[in-house]
């Protein structure tokens, strides 16, 4: 089912939370709301699954499937909604947790006993918690807790399923384990997703299409590659990973960039290059986009090499080697340096 | 590691702790104990045949009756609008909420008395409402609709109170999660809802019973101490004391404590169960 939001805007006690949203998503995809904090992201979520109304506009629409659900509750969505904390029935095991939305249903539309049942016996053993069935919540560790609310929202067989921070309380090892499961539950499953995350590792890897917003609008849509390798903006570049950002001056009858050591005035760009875009040389080679720099910090500990340098204001800059770059270059602490871009991005500010 | 920080604490007996220990348990006797134990010995000073003729005499049993019919309509209706008054103010942010909240304190920070009054000023034969009240043939002071409407104001905090935190710190999560699954609003309530503060509910409803039971200023003011008609068990205890009728005050004193222990003991075991719930 796809889901498209037209002129969507939201405002909490005069705080803009989304600010005239259009976006579309697709069938069957897995879509990640990308942003910081307060970006809009949790409440465009919300909107879908209609846990808030929007602020009345006479164009403003949200539809599933061309179908206008505006004046629909929540309840009458039927979508999957898995929330930020859980919100797992603490007085209910876990079998009951996951047959609520069985048993709340009109008499003429409830399965019985034995299928309820069985629905959820082949629920647990989707997400792997079938010895678990007369745990409480509080006796379940938080990954555990994860896949009891998510077989909780797919027992209403919804169309949609939507995540609010899924992985957000858990540790980074659990983390990874639980989002490459529901990438193949996804998968496995052919619903459409929408999923909210602060991380961009996580967006980046899982999704089919990533959506970044910023206080309140939309900033890029696109795949996790097109995203990552073609920003549309320095908020975008800044967000998708570590980046070195340096001031420069543009010249645009000469086609020329200027990189500057730091705002002199006379910058008018901003000109940003990935710490793996960053060549280390020992020699000057007169090149135009040359940094002199001096080797402040290495660390070595990882599956790349993560060099912390400083240039001549003692401003960090980061590059990252890997192992066998690194060992080629046998660079030492206070080393002087100079680094040559071998990509990077410009936005004039 | 915090344990081991108390019994090192505890492992330190000095003359200062003794002596607080000495002075707590001193304070307690003389002040909790003692009392009790008076008034039981008084009421059964004079034989177990006594304590039962002046709990059985009519005026008494009538005590007991409008006591219990207070109790009966009162505890219901508090329970209502208790669960009522925490659903609103506990589950949802609203402009005026925190207001709202100290205004329900306000029956325990007025006095007892003045809220017999406010009743008398409104219900009583010069009172604002007494025009309609007299061409409806109704009678509120000095009658059993008064001696409830003041016991309703006076115990009306009980439940909203117990509630209020109990439901503000639950948030409003489970409750979205449910209507997402599909549930109806009643549904929600009975399932979700209701679950999580039974404990608290009952806790807050032993409270209310209680003080309905032995409200005694608000109303004395209000009931006009009829013999028979309008006398509450405290009431009936303070009319027979004033008499030089001792052994009948303390029996019927002797029942209103006896409701005090029970309502201790039940309110311990339903603390317990609070807590195991919470550990869970």
């Amino acid at each position: 089912m796809s889901i498209e939001l037209q002129h969507i805007s939201k405002t909490f006690n005069g705080f803009k939370a989304l600010d005239n949203v259009n976006i579309k998503f697709n069938e069957g995809e897995l879509t990640a709301l990308l942003g910081p904090s307060g970006s809009g992201k949790t409440t465009l979520l919300r909107l879908v699954a209609g846990l808030e109304e929007s602020d009345e506009h006479p164009d403003s629409r949200i539809s599933f499937h061309g179908e206008d659900v505006g004046s629909r509750s929540v309840g009458q969505r039927k979508v999957g909604f898995v929330f930020q904390h859980y919100a797992l029935f603490r007085h209910m095991t876990v079998f009951e947790n996951i047959a609520f939305g069985l048993r709340v249903k009109k008499r003429d539309e409830r399965p019985s006993k034995n299928e309820i049942s069985e629905r959820v016996f082949t629920l647990l053993k989707l997400v792997q918690l079938d010895s678990m069935y007369n745990r409480l919540p509080s006796q379940l560790s938080g990954g555990q807790r994860q896949r009891v609310a998510l077989a909780r929202a797919l027992a209403i067989q919804p169309k949609v399923l939507l995540l609010d921070e899924p992985f957000g309380a858990l540790d980074a090892k659990v983390r990874g384990e639980l989002r490459r499961w529901l990438r193949e539950l996804h998968d496995q499953l052919h619903f459409t997703s929408i999923f909210v995350t602060h991380d961009q590792e996580e967006a980046l890897e899982i999704a089919d299409r990533i959506v970044l917003t910023h206080d309140g609008r939309i900033e890029q849509t696109g795949t996790p590659e097109e995203v990552f390798h073609n920003p549309a903006n320095e908020f975008v570049m800044r967000f998708l990973g570590e980046v070195n950002v340096f001031h420069a001056r543009v010249d645009e009858t000469k086609h020329d960039i200027l990189p500057l050591r730091s705002g002199d005035g006379s910058d008018n760009a901003n000109l940003l290059i990935r710490p793996h875009d960053l060549d280390i040389h020992y020699e000057k080679w007169n090149k135009k986009a040359e940094i002199p720099a001096v080797v402040h910090r290495v660390q070595t500990a990882g599956p790349i090499v993560k060099i912390n340098l400083w240039d001549e204001q003692k401003k960090n800059i980061l590059v990252h080697l890997s192992h066998e770059e690194y060992r080629h270059l046998s660079l030492k602490r206070d080393q002087r340096v100079y680094l040559t871009p071998r990509k990077l991005k410009i936005y004039s500010r | 590691m915090k344990a081991k920080k108390r019994s090192q604490a505890l492992k330190t007996p000095t003359v200062f702790n003794i002596l607080i220990g000495v002075a707590a348990l001193g304070f307690i006797t003389l002040f909790l104990l003692l009392p009790l134990a008076i008034v039981f010995t008084e009421a059964f000073r004079q034989g177990i045949r006594v304590w039962w003729q002046s709990i059985s005499d009519p005026d008494a049993l009538s005590a007991i009756k409008l006591t219990l019919l207070v109790a009966v309509i009162t505890v219901p209706l508090n329970l209502l609008f208790g669960l009522a008054a925490a659903w609103a103010l506990g589950k949802f942010q609203f402009k005026g909420r925190s207001f709202l909240i100290t205004l329900i304190d306000l029956p325990f920070s007025i006095s007892p008395v003045i809220a017999g009054l406010i009743f008398v000023l409104l219900c009583g034969a010069n009172g604002w409402f007494a025009p309609w009240l007299d061409d409806h043939n109704i009678q509120i002071i000095f009658a059993v609709p008064g001696i409830v409407l003041a016991t309703l104001f006076i115990t009306f905090p009980f439940v909203a109170r117990e509630l209020i935190p109990l439901m503000t710190e639950q948030g409003t999560d489970a409750e979205q999660a449910a209507l997402s699954l599909g549930a109806n609003g009643w549904q929600t309530f009975r399932r979700i809802t209701l679950p999580n503060i039974k404990w608290g509910l009952l806790y807050g409803v032993i409270l209310c019973n209680a003080r309905a039971m032995g409200e005694f200023g608000a109303v004395s003011v209000v009931s006009g101490h009829i013999r028979g008609e309008t006398n509450t068990l405290p009431l009936h205890a303070e009319i027979l004391y004033n008499e030089y009728n001792f052994s009948a005050a303390f029996a019927v004193a002797s029942l209103l404590t006896f409701l005090a222990l029970v309502t201790i003991i039940v309110r311990a075991i339903v603390e317990g169960k609070n807590k195991t719930r919470e550990k869970v």
